[in-house]
């Protein structure tokens, strides 16, 4: 880290040779109080006419002079109403970061330390709706994509003393301002110190979402199943964070990665909070059927068609042949060509532009759906197994990636091996699933290793008067390993 | 391998699951011969003497493998027990392939099988026991609910009168011991893999044979009441159940039953390799180290296809004998053991 | 990964390798009768294939009846699978029905095969019927409805559909029962019903419960709960019907046997309690001739009586019973008390 000259010109100097002529970088050289200083900022970052109210129009009828920079510099830091932000800025490297992050910053002949303040007015997005956990009851607030908007609406929730914000930066290029949010009091020392160590160990070329980190987090990236979490609530953060979890939110994206991130967790929602236990229970059990059904139901379909249709009651059976007769694939390619189609179409839709994008479902339907049964090229029951499939799968949005290429494998294995491919193809999944540790933790905690926080919080849940007044923290759960948080 | 620790109730699941698979899925074993009335006093005394013999060796699961190898009786405690456990995954391979062709009307080729399945056991081997102890709680599930549900599917077909009653049965309760005593690899399994557990020295063996002899009752019970003696003469009598039982429209709900135990009887498979494979890892030199998941892959696949060639009708015997031979050297060489200390 | 590529890689190969026989293919085998001729047994497969159109699924169901011939069953059923033109397929098979005499000089034979553990499902319902009822039984018009008549009363077994024997309820290693019951189907003017209850041992019909026999026959195996009395302008119905037991020891071993229940929709010109009466006499007279008739003439214990016997004191009873001489002519004594309904 270089550190800033005493001399103004030649700060100034390494400046212009940095923004190597960028039109948005701007520089207002000026005497105050007798002394030559310089502030700078990118135009658009940071507002000129804020730079003004803060700094130069409160200092244009200083009468006092100073006789160098330091002087100068002390008088405004410590006497004067100038909003300068606490440290002062010593290298170089540092003052650059300032002006980008939007801070105007102060520079005087004389001092070689450097100020900023706080001077954006950069267009950004306002905390608008969350698109991807959608509630009917609680707050409608997501995050937006600005880091430091999204810590007020953090503070603002968890106003007890331990909430803990801390700052570094990632990304060689980009130098990406993240966070690091946990609570003191109940977060896993350990915990705290293995997640701090991976994230000081990533050096990625550039971070533009958090995303980007969550593979650092976790121990087998290849996994189907992400022990990192995601969301863009705060409410859900707050609440994991007061579970002892620790959020990391990087700046430019509304999604924070939640650690260590649980199977469970899939299936929960802050509706399940507002909602009477009875309900919210009934609601998660349903929404474990809806993923057993979406990875399973297309492959057992096609197992039990293909090798053991003794299962089917009687009607079904024969209309299930008749449906066979008349299409010209197999009953296993038929499933695997209708999986994909709806794949297709459901990524067309996602990338279309919405002017054009609600034309998708009409063709889907009509041309996918209905014409291809009425022309024979394929079955009604695979389409309804298909479909049914897919709405369950729906049901679950953040599972929806695992499901997808779980399907696919359960389609293939009872196509190909019958009822021995889709034992295998679950045994090995439930292996694969019940074998992750996010940070120590069991991934499928509460269920396996059973705990009683399955029927607490987990499968079903408890009403608040049981819940409430017992601490319970991720170190409460079944499983949770001593002295090995490093590993995960 | 990692260094993975379970809890004793995890690993006393699996062992539970294993012995249960057995009891269900067995298509090349011949049907004893006897009413409830028989069978059970004799299961019951089976497991008694299971017992006492685990009660006797309890402190061999006390000490580690690592420990154990360093004297030369427990190195061969250990390639013996290896080889056990080895034939006995190999029995439960060609089992599971000989339960597909009943439960299914066409049978894949058994080398196909073998390698589908050998690639998944040894799949769970290379997570950890700490993976295959936490699908224990999974698989548990499926089956009390699937053995639920056979039992549930055929309440109304239970008679009392179908069970039988014989006059003078003790003889016979001997005379069943005698034919039928079985001592499963899997508490040998169970023995070798306490050492991953918290608390190796309090281990409830009580508790698993009091819920494998609970299951074995429930079951000989109800397969009688509805059966009759036609239970008698199958070979798999639970699932004679499970094909008759039906609920609502759904009559023939075997071929789940059948998936679940299928599931049980692979993760014992499980189990008994990953204490094979702790097994070797202690046995062998270290340069050999990096290759017991290997090795041991290839000992079961091997087992199972001698058991495939020369299927042998009183193999279960040899490895009743296996076992009791394998836990009398685990405790001379824990004694071994613990005289080098 | 690469080796978990290369290995769906391969797996991918198999598509092409084994194909299932898909379910279009497939003729599924719903009733299977045996017969036999000469020294030869005779077997006709009814099996149903799924029409071609979709429209048609439930309208239209092609039916396929295949014929075959051979001196053993295995080789009979070969034999008519050979003529079937697609793959039989068993698994739905629920209905196997024996021509009478075949069942008096085959049966065991028969269900020894039928009881092996890959060739049928246990729960397979079994019956007798005559070589003159074939026809009527086969005809591809009313089959359909026979194969549902029969599917229905096997489901509701134990549940007043009458009774229906299963393979599983054959004693094949004769420890228990030394002798066959089948049930017998006739076709009536409402589809196909039963008409008798036959009884198997050494090779020859031993007894045939027809009429009220039967049905009592049905009450006393629990395979009937209620029982219709109509005399007359007086009727009634008996329901929640059940059986209690009570041996007694001394001075002559002796089962008690109780039936109780409710009689509704009575219609009686006379006193109901009279009719409640005149119902349990003829109720306990009915039962009492065909246990004679079972159990004292024709030494069968169909009912289990013996059970409650052995229950009591094994020891003693089991000699008896092996010899076939605890039941006399006052072994089992019937008491009926029926209460209206309120």
């Amino acid at each position: 880290m270089a550190p800033l000259d005493k001399r103004l010109g030649r700060n100034l100097a390494w400046l212009r040779e940095q923004f190597d002529g960028s039109a948005d970088f701007f520089i207002k050289e000026v005497c105050l109080c007798g002394v030559d200083c310089a502030v700078m900022l990118c135009d658009d970052l940071a507002g000129v006419d804020l730079a003004w109210e803060l700094l130069l129009r409160p200092l244009q009828y200083e009468q006092r002079q100073f006789s160098g920079g330091g002087e100068l510099a002390g008088y405004l830091v410590s006497a004067s109403g100038v909003p300068f932000s606490a440290a002062p800025i010593e290298s170089r490297e540092d003052l650059f970061y300032n002006l980008c992050a939007g801070n105007g910053v102060f520079l005087a002949d004389g001092d070689d330390k450097a100020y900023s303040f706080a001077a954006q007015n950069f267009a950004q997005r306002s905390p608008g709706e969350p698109d991807s956990e959608v509630n009917i009851y609680g707050s409608k607030e997501a995050f937006c994509d600005v880091l430091r908007r999204n810590m007020g609406l953090i503070r603002r929730r968890v106003r007890s003393e331990g909430l803990v914000i801390r700052t570094m930066r990632v990304g060689r290029y980009t130098d990406t301002e993240i966070t690091v949010v946990y609570h003191r009091e109940l977060v896993d020392p350990r915990l705290l110190e293995g997640v701090m160590a991976r994230l000081e160990k990533i050096r990625l070329q550039m971070v533009f979402d958090s995303g980007y980190l969550a593979p650092f987090l976790e121990k087998n990236p290849y996994s189907l199943f992400s022990c990192a979490g995601l969301t863009e609530r705060p409410d859900t953060l707050c609440a994991k964070v007061c579970e002892g979890k620790i959020a990391i939110l990087a700046d430019g994206t509304p999604y924070a990665v939640l650690v260590p991130f649980f199977f469970t967790e899939n299936f929960q929602s802050m509706d399940d909070y507002c909602s009477r236990p009875y309900y919210a229970s009934f609601i998660r059990a349903l929404k474990y059927a809806a993923f057993l059904i979406a990875v399973l139901f297309p492959g057992i379909f096609v197992s039990v068609a293909n090798f053991t249709p003794e299962l089917l009651p009687g009607q079904l059976l024969y209309k299930v042949a008749a449906s066979e007769a008349a299409t010209p694939l197999p009953l296993f390619m038929e499933a695997i060509f209708v999986n994909l189609i709806l794949e297709i179409v459901k990524e067309a839709g996602l990338r279309l532009p919405k002017a054009i994008g609600h034309s998708v479902s009409l063709v889907a339907a009509l041309i996918v759906g209905d014409a291809a049964i009425q022309f024979g090229m394929l079955g009604s029951p695979v389409v309804i197994v298909a479909s049914l499939s897919a709405i369950c799968g729906f049901a679950v949005p953040s599972l929806y990636q695992p499901i997808t290429i779980l399907r696919m494998l359960f389609i293939l294995a009872g196509g190909l091996l019958g009822p021995l491919g889709i034992v295998l193809t679950l045994l090995a999944a439930i292996f694969n699933i019940c074998s992750i540790n996010s940070f120590g933790l069991p991934y499928t905690a509460p269920l396996t290793p059973y705990g009683c926080g399955a029927l607490r919080d987990g499968i079903l849940r408890a009403s608040w008067k049981k819940m409430q007044g017992a601490r319970f923290t991720v170190d409460d759960l079944p499983g949770a390993k001593r002295g090995k948080r490093h590993e995960g | 391998m990692k260094d993975d620790a379970i809890s004793r109730g995890q690993l006393l699941v699996c062992i539970y699951l294993t012995m249960t698979a057995e009891m269900l899925i067995r298509p090349y074993r011949e049907p004893i011969q006897f009413p409830a009335q028989v069978l059970i006093p004799a299961a019951g005394m089976n497991l008694l003497v299971i017992g006492l013999a685990l009660r006797l060796g309890r402190r061999a699961g006390t000490i580690g493998c690592a420990q154990r190898a360093q004297s030369g009786v427990g190195r061969l405690a250990m390639l013996f027990c290896t080889a056990v456990l080895a034939l006995s995954g190999g029995a439960a391979l060609q089992d599971a392939d000989g339960f597909l062709g009943f439960t299914g009307g066409r049978q894949f080729s058994f080398f196909l099988f073998l390698a589908l399945a050998l690639l998944l056991v040894f799949y769970a081997v290379r997570l950890g026991a700490e993976g295959f102890a936490r699908v224990g709680g999974v698989v548990l599930t499926l089956m009390l609910l699937s053995l639920g549900l056979v039992i549930l599917s055929n309440l109304r077909d239970l008679r009392l009168q179908n069970l039988q009653i014989l006059p003078q049965s003790h003889e016979k309760v001997v005379q069943a011991l005698g034919i039928g005593f079985y001592a499963s690899p899997a508490l040998l399994a169970g023995v070798v893999l306490t050492e991953k557990t918290d608390r190796p020295a309090q281990m409830r063996w009580g508790k698993l044979l009091g819920g494998i002899f609970a299951t074995y009752f429930v079951l000989t019970v109800v397969g009688e009441m509805t059966l009759g003696s036609f239970a008698s003469v199958q070979r798999q009598p639970v699932y004679t159940l499970a094909r008759i039982g039906g609920i609502s429209v759904f009559r023939r709900l075997d071929s789940l039953h059948s998936s679940v135990w299928l599931m049980a009887l692979l993760l014992g498979v499980v189990v008994q390799a990953a204490a094979a494979e702790l097994l070797l890892r202690g046995a062998l030199p270290a340069k050999w180290k990096k290759y017991t998941v290997l090795l041991t892959a290839l000992l079961f696949g091997g087992a199972a296809l001698f058991v495939h060639q020369e299927t042998e009708a009183a193999l279960w015997r040899w490895l009743t004998v296996g076992t009791a031979v394998g836990m009398l050297l685990l405790c001379a060489g824990r004694k071994g053991g613990e005289k080098r200390q | 990964m690469k080796r978990f590529l290369a290995l769906f890689a391969a797996l991918l190969l198999l598509t092409g390798c084994q194909r299932p026989v898909s379910l279009s293919e497939r003729a599924v085998v719903k009733m299977i009768c045996i017969s036999r001729q000469r020294q030869n047994y005779h077997v006709k497969l009814i099996a149903y294939t799924a029409p071609q159109s979709e429209e048609n699924a439930d309208a239209e169901r092609e039916i396929l009846l295949a014929e075959g011939e051979g001196d053993a069953v295995q080789t009979a059923l070969l034999d008519a699978e050979h003529r079937l033109g697609a793959e039989a397929f068993y698994a739905q098979n629920e209905l196997l029905l024996v021509e009478q005499e075949a069942a008096a000089d085959r049966l065991g034979e028969i269900l020894g095969y039928f009881s092996q553990e890959r060739v049928s499902r246990p729960n397979t319902a079994v019956y007798a019927y005559q070589a003159n009822e074939e026809e009527c039984l086969l005809d591809p018009d009313t089959v359909q409805q026979t194969v549902k008549l029969l599917e229905e009363q096997k489901n509701s077994s134990g549940q007043d559909g009458g009774l229906v024997q299963m393979i599983y309820r054959f004693d094949l290693t004769g420890e228990v029962e030394d002798f066959f019951l089948l049930p017998r189907l006739v076709m009536g003017e409402g589809g196909v019903q039963t008409d008798a209850l036959l009884f198997f041992r050494d090779r020859a019909l031993q007894l045939a419960l027809t009429g009220e026999e039967m049905e009592a026959a049905q009450l006393l195996l629990g395979e009937l709960s209620r029982y219709r009395y109509l005399d007359g302008a007086n009727s009634c119905t008996a329901e929640d019907l059940r059986l209690e037991y009570t041996v007694e020891d001394a001075p002559q071993p002796r089962l008690q046997l109780a039936l109780r229940g409710e009689v509704r929709d009575l219609r009686s010109e006379a006193d109901p309690r009279a009719l409640c009466r005149e119902i349990e006499n003829h109720l306990a007279e009915l039962l009492g001739q065909v246990i004679l008739r079972c159990c004292v003439e024709n030494r069968t214990d169909p009912f289990r009586f013996g059970w409650w016997f052995l229950a009591v004191d094994a020891d003693r009873f089991a000699p008896l019973l092996a010899e076939g001489a605890l039941f006399q002519e006052n072994t089992v004594q019937v008491t009926v008390r029926l209460t209206p309904a309120s």
